[in-house]
């Protein structure tokens, strides 16, 4: 009987131990903000760019910002990277993200420059692949907003394949803007918070 | 934490602070010194001792970086010690079961 209670009691430790473990750092939401801005701005440009017939500038401020977005983003790893540790949700985590990175950039330029695919169509696909990326985060971190986030990004990639216009980019730059700038910003409270504890 | 009146149990594992390690090192890819000793609440010089311990058993493998000016030293599990763990939970589930 002793050694049934001392042996639940050590498991009961484990499982505290493991549990505060996965907890120690989630994403802290920075890398999500900065998307969000570099896409929003894009987007908006885009929209202004065809409203004033810019039409040759459009690709080229594409190709800038999603550059700068990249740098800045593997900046940003390399610090994490630098932190005392790292568990191995934050590992999965960071590898759905730069996974779909690397196939929204291939299929946002590829796509485009090729012509296989229209530059109003695009902005449903993408929200496409970030609904699956949120969903996975959500999951890994069971976090709501994230979860939540992923449905937003497709319901509303879905209305985006009947938006053939330049407002597609004003309809996505909102999405950006309430599924992932605003999560990415709750995120990033929250961790400061727990920071502080 | 109470004793065993078993021989099922890994002594190597069997001890607060070196379970409290190994059940840490489980769950992440790797986590510094200073981690690990905030987090299971130890001293330096006991920590570092069982740490040893577990590093001279192949339980846990510990690689020196320098991050700028610091160093660093960050320990992760290895596959002996995941194998170990994994055993020594499966024993203390056969004695609650028992």
């Amino acid at each position: 009987m002793e050694n049934k209670n001392a042996a639940q009691e050590n498991l009961e430790y484990i499982k505290q131990v493991i549990l505060d473990s996965k907890n120690i750092i989630k994403d802290r939401g920075d890398v999500a903000i900065l998307w969000g801005v570099v896409i929003i701005t894009a987007q908006l440009l885009s929209f202004f760019l065809i409203r004033v017939k810019e039409y040759q500038y459009i690709s080229w401020m594409w190709v800038v910002l999603i550059g700068l977005g990249w740098v800045l983003s593997i900046i940003m790893s390399r610090k994490k990277h630098q932190r005392g540790v790292r568990t191995n949700a934050l590992k999965i985590d960071s590898a759905t993200w730069i996974a779909t990175g690397i196939t929204m950039t291939i299929v946002g330029f590829g796509g485009s420059f090729s012509g296989m695919i229209s530059g109003y169509s695009i902005n449903g696909l993408m929200a496409m692949f970030l609904g699956n990326a949120f969903f996975i985060t959500g999951m890994i971190y069971s976090s709501k907003i994230f979860r939540n986030a992923a449905f937003g990004w497709w319901i509303g990639g879905t209305i985006l394949f009947w938006i053939r216009n330049e407002y597609t980019f004003i309809v996505f730059a909102a999405m950006m803007l309430l599924f992932q700038t605003i999560p990415g910003i709750m995120l990033y409270i929250k961790y400061k918070k727990e920071e502080a504890k | 934490m109470t004793e065993f009146d078993s021989n099922l149990l890994d002594e190597l594992i069997h001890s607060k602070l070196r379970l409290g390690i190994m059940s840490m090192l489980i769950s992440v890819e790797y986590a510094e010194f200073s981690v690990i000793k905030n987090k299971l609440q130890a001293t330096d010089g006991n920590l570092s001792a069982n740490l040893r311990k577990l590093e001279e058993a192949g339980y846990i493998g510990v690689e020196k970086i320098f991050v700028g000016r610091k160093p660093q030293s960050r320990y992760s599990i290895t596959d002996k010690g995941r194998s170990a763990f994994e055993k020594y939970i499966s024993n203390l589930e056969k004695l609650i079961n028992n």
